[in-house]
Parts: C-alpha cells; sequence; structure tokens
C-alpha cells in the first residue's frame, strides 16, 4: 500500500516539468563541481597579465577578472565551495533538527517544553541577524560558517520532525511496536522517521536553496568565507569594486547563484506538490 | 478577544527573556576581553582593573546580567567602540531609515504581488498561471545583493536615471527608489506565491459560487467577494514574514550603501565592536517579536475564528 502510493508520488513529481528541470540543474551543478579541475578551461589561479579585466569572449566566456583569472573556472571551481558549505550545513541541521524534534515529541513533558521554548527564542531572530551573533561568537572559518548556517536553519527541522511524529506516533504500527516490547530508540529510527520522511525532504531540499543563499549572502558581506578560499558569494563582493568598468565579474557568479538556488526550489517544490496530501 | 490578547503577550514575554539572554552571552562567550578591546592600545592593567570594577565584569554573571537588563530597561544600550557614541543613540539615528526601507519593499512587493497572484489564480494551471509561478520562483531564487547590482549596473549607471543608493539626506528620497525595488521584488514573490494560493482557496468557497449564481460579474466577484476575503492570510503571512525583510535590509543597505540599522549590524561584526553588536541584535530582533505579536493579534481581530484555538 505504502508502496504503491509512494510510487505514485514519485512519478507525479517525475511528470511535473519544473521539478525535472530542477533535478537536472543539480546533477549538472553537482557534476560540475565534482569535476572541477576536468571541465573548467583554465585553473582556477592562473593570472595572465595580457588578459586583466576582459569582457565575456569566445575565449573567456565569462570573461575574466583584474588579475587576468577566467571567471568562468572560478565559477567553476568556487561552486565546490558554495555547495559544499550548503550540503554540509543542510546535512548537520536535519541531524541535529530531527533529534531535537523527534525526542522532543517522543519523550515529551519537560523535555518537549525546554527544547521548543528554545526553538521559539532562536526563531525570534531574522536569520542573518542570527547568523550574524553566532558568527561573532565562533569565529568564521570554514567549519565555523557550517556550523552558524546549519544553527540557522535547526529550527525549520525540529519543528517540522516534531509536528510529524506526533503524527506518526498515532499510527497503529507504532502501538503494535510497542506492544511487542520494541525499544523507543528503535521505534523512532525504524518505524518512525521512515513514515515522517517525505515533509523532511521537501524542507531539506528548500533548506538547501536557504543554505546556498545564506552562503552567498554572508560572503558577500564579508563575514563568511575567507580567502584563499573563493565562493560565489565572495566573488560577487569582489567584482562589486570593479562594476563600473567590469560589470560582468559580479554579475557572473550571481548568475551562478541564482541558478543553484532556483535548481534546489524547483525541486522542493516538486516534491511537495507531489508528497503534500493536500495538493 | 482581551483574553486573547493576554494570552499571546504572556507567551512573547519568555521569548523576549530568551532573546535577551541570546545576546547578553554574546559578549561574554565572545572570545576577547572587553575592557582590553575596549582599551586598545591605551591598554594598562591597573587601569584595565578599575574599569573592570567600574563595568560590573567583575560581579557574578547573573548579578552583571539583572544590571544589564535594568540599564536597557532605562533605554542605556551601552557605548560604542568604534563610533564613540552611545548605542541606543546610534540605533535611534538609523532605525527610522530601516524602518522606511522596510516598509517601502512591502508596499512595493505587494503591488506587484497582488494583480500577479490573483491573475495566477483565476488562470490556474493555464499560461498566465505557469509564467507568473516561474517569475516568482526566479525572483524568490535571485539572491537581494545581486539583484542590487543589477538595478545599480542598469538603472544608475547606464541609463543614469536614479541615485545609486546613499543616505537619504544626501540624495533626497530617490535614493530609497532602486533599494526598495531590489528588496521588494524578492519578497514580491513570496508575497505572490501566498496571495496565488490563499485566492484559489476562497475561489472554491461555496458564497463565490453563490455571488457568481445570482449574476455578479466575474471582475466583481475576483476583486470585491474574493481578494477581499483573501486578504487576510495574505496580510497574515506576509507580516510574519517581516524578519525575511529585515534580513533583506542587512544586504540592502550594504550593497546601497545606506546609513541604516543592517549597515549599523555589519559595521559592529566587522569593527567587533561588541556592544554596538549587541544593541543593534537586540533591538532587531526585539522589533521582530513585537511586529509578529501585533499581526498575530490584527489577524484575530479581523477572524474571530482564531481566538478560539
Amino acid at each position: 500500500m505504502i508502496v504503491a502510493s509512494s510510487y505514485r508520488r514519485w512519478r507525479g513529481f517525475a511528470r511535473n516539468a519544473g521539478s525535472i528541470a530542477g533535478g537536472v540543474l543539480v546533477v549538472c551543478l553537482l557534476l560540475l563541481a565534482m569535476l572541477a579541475p576536468v571541465v573548467a578551461p583554465h585553473s582556477m589561479e592562473g593570472m595572465d597579465a595580457s588578459a586583466r579585466s576582459l569582457p565575456p569572449s569566445a575565449g573567456h566566456w565569462f570573461g575574466t577578472d583584474q588579475f587576468g583569472r577566467d571567471i568562468l573556472s572560478r565559477v567553476i571551481y568556487g561552486g565546490r565551495t558554495s555547495l559544499l558549505v550548503g550540503m554540509l550545513s543542510v546535512a548537520a541541521a536535519a541531524a541535529a533538527g530531527i533529534s531535537v524534534g523527534m525526542s522532543a515529541a517522543v519523550l515529551g513533558g519537560w523535555w518537549d517544553d525546554v527544547l521548543m521554548r528554545a526553538i521559539d527564542v532562536l526563531m525570534a531572530f531574522p536569520d542573518i541577524v542570527l547568523a550574524i551573533g553566532l558568527i561573532a561568537i565562533v569565529g568564521a572559518h570554514f567549519g565555523d560558517l557550517i556550523f552558524v548556517i546549519a544553527f540557522t536553519r535547526l529550527p525549520d527541522f525540529a519543528r517540522m520532525s516534531r509536528a510529524q511524529t506526533l503524527l506518526v506516533q498515532r499510527q497503529e504500527y507504532v502501538a503494535a511496536a510497542t506492544a511487542i516490547g520494541s525499544r523507543r530508540f528503535r521505534i523512532m529510527v525504524r518505524h518512525i522517521l521512515p513514515n515522517a520522511s517525505a515533509p523532511l525532504l521537501v524542507l531539506g531540499s528548500l533548506a538547501m536553496a536557504g543554505a546556498i543563499n545564506a552562503e552567498a549572502a554572508l560572503s558577500f558581506l564579508g563575514i563568511g568565507v575567507q580567502p584563499p578560499l573563493a565562493s560565489w558569494g565572495t566573488m560577487v563582493a569582489d567584482g562589486r569594486r570593479f562594476i563600473l568598468n567590469a560589470p560582468w565579474m559580479a554579475a557572473c557568479p550571481g548568475i551562478a547563484i541564482s541558478v543553484a538556488v532556483l535548481a534546489f526550489n524547483l525541486v522542493g517544490d516538486g516534491l511537495r506538490d507531489a508528497f503534500d496530501p493536500r495538493t | 478577544m482581551q483574553r486573547y490578547i493576554i494570552r499571546r503577550v504572556l507567551f512573547a514575554i519568555p521569548v523576549v527573556l530568551g532573546v535577551t539572554v541570546f545576546v547578553f552571552c554574546l559578549i561574554h562567550v565572545a572570545p576577547g576581553d572587553p575592557v582590553v578591546l575596549m582599551l586598545g592600545k591605551f591598554y594598562d592593567p591597573s587601569f584595565a582593573a578599575r574599569e573592570r570594577h567600574a563595568l560590573g565584569l567583575d560581579r557574578p554573571l547573573s548579578v552583571q546580567y539583572l544590571m544589564w537588563l535594568a540599564n536597557i530597561a532605562r533605554g542605556d544600550l551601552g557605548r560604542s567602540i568604534t563610533q564613540s557614541n552611545d548605542v541606543a543613540a546610534l540605533v535611534g539615528q538609523r532605525l527610522p531609515t530601516t524602518m522606511l526601507l522596510a516598509v517601502g519593499a512591502m508596499a512595493i512587493a505587494l503591488t506587484i504581488a497582488i494583480p500577479l497572484g490573483v491573475t495566477a489564480a483565476i488562470r490556474a494551471g493555464r499560461f498566465a498561471d505557469h509564467v507568473s509561478r516561474l517569475a516568482a520562483m526566479i525572483g524568490v531564487s535571485m539572491p537581494i545583493f545581486w539583484l542590487g547590482l543589477l538595478l545599480i549596473i542598469f538603472f544608475s549607471l547606464q541609463l543614469g536615471w536614479l541615485p545609486p543608493g546613499g543616505s537619504v539626506d544626501e540624495f533626497g528620497w530617490q535614493a530609497l527608489i532602486l533599494p526598495c525595488l531590489a528588496l521588494g521584488t524578492s519578497f514580491a514573490a513570496l508575497a505572490m506565491r501566498i496571495t496565488r494560493s490563499s485566492m484559489l482557496d476562497v475561489l472554491r468557497e461555496d458564497y463565490i459560487r453563490t455571488a457568481r449564481a445570482k449574476g455578479v460579474a466575474g471582475r466583481r466577484v475576483v476583486y470585491f467577494h474574493a481578494l477581499r476575503n483573501a486578504m487576510v492570510p495574505i496580510i497574515t503571512v506576509v507580516g510574519l514574514q517581516f524578519g525575511t525583510v529585515l534580513s533583506g535590509t542587512v544586504l540592502t543597505e550594504t550593497v546601497f550603501n545606506i546609513p541604516g540599522m543592517g549597515r549599523l549590524l555589519v559595521e559592529a561584526i566587522s569593527g567587533r565592536d561588541y556592544p554596538l553588536l549587541q544593541g543593534t541584535i537586540l533591538v532587531t530582533s526585539l522589533l521582530y517579536v513585537l511586529v509578529n505579536l501585533a499581526v498575530d493579534i490584527l489577524y484575530a481581530a479581523c477572524d474571530p475564528r482564531i481566538r478560539y484555538h
């Protein structure tokens, strides 16, 4: 029964033109990032004094920067940083958020109250403001940045997994598992989590879009990815200084951010349409 | 209604206290001694010890927190290290610009979003719907700071129509047009999606069928009967997204060089100015909590069903 309906839902996802486009884009972006040394036409740091600040042309599709570096190659390499930060922070946010949400729902009582009030407090900060506050505490090294972005995404996962767990917990198969003496942890992992996973998958995809955007925003503000590492956000920030004479320097990495965010948003939307029983 | 308001306000109190605890922790968990940071190159051990005592930094943390809360209640947010001014004064100078920016952006967003959302809902599943949904999706996905840069390149550098941002005192109100447009566009995308789904819900209602059955003209049904009812959830969700707009002002103000709260926040973190950072984060978050509270109460005032939940 569950298998058949989930098959139908995946088919619904596959029939949606938007989600297909999003899925194809996501795969392409991941491949580009993974195969950067093979696909990038030039090296990331290769400078060419004779080719400074060139506009887009056949030789340099996205033009070159103030050091004569090929922007297309930098965008491809920069995607590694941006996508990696996005994936790791969403994975961390999901792991922590789901643990918080499920344990709050399963254990209940004061534990639930304490955790949920803490989540309420976190949600009282606008995203970027919370991120800036956390960066002030932990710093802005690569690992810190992942922690900070994960922290801003955590409340969504916690709330969603708590709500889903409360729903699934009432099902008869959970009662049956309890009756035959399964341990609480086993019930959580084997029975509740798989049945609560569809909305979390939707959230994960939308959170990925949000995380890429957040990394870009923080890097643009100068408090995200630090040099010598480059991401799409730092490239837009660098290009901003040359906006008068070489607008492509800021515009091209921005296109990459928009395409990546759009791709994950499309996948998330497609998943929601396919899995949300209300639609 | 009165009981509902009291309950909502009581709910907000622990959140506000939690926010103050978090913001208080900022300065105490952050690496580095605040006195060392404050004195900079004028550091002298005996003077630092006196200063530490004067600031109450040698007392237990709980006492310090209460002292700090009492100061906030009196409107004293401390003194900025880098800008040699009271934090409260700085916030007072910067807040009006940010509010103007946020309100202007929300106004632009609704002006774009409502007609588009209504059109998408009436033509659900057809070409106009697909186009406006795709446009909204693209709008949501474009980073605000990048859209801002594109607007500057196009309208300011190429066409020379508008100033590329800057302060209102210097360039007049025109300086806010592009920033409001950048922030508003990304927000419009969100508002459009909400308008569409809210309108779709309302258009299924029986009273819409009744209105059509008794011969009310199509346009009138949409704008007078349906939109009016759809507006309540639209305004609510848009109001609750105020935090997104506040986050957006940080980026917009940076791109357009507008001296507002967002820039103040970025200046504070760049300069490691912890008192200023504390003050700006506190004020921004409290503002957000207050707006959410106001939206909740207004929603209940408009829709009596909410109060009984």
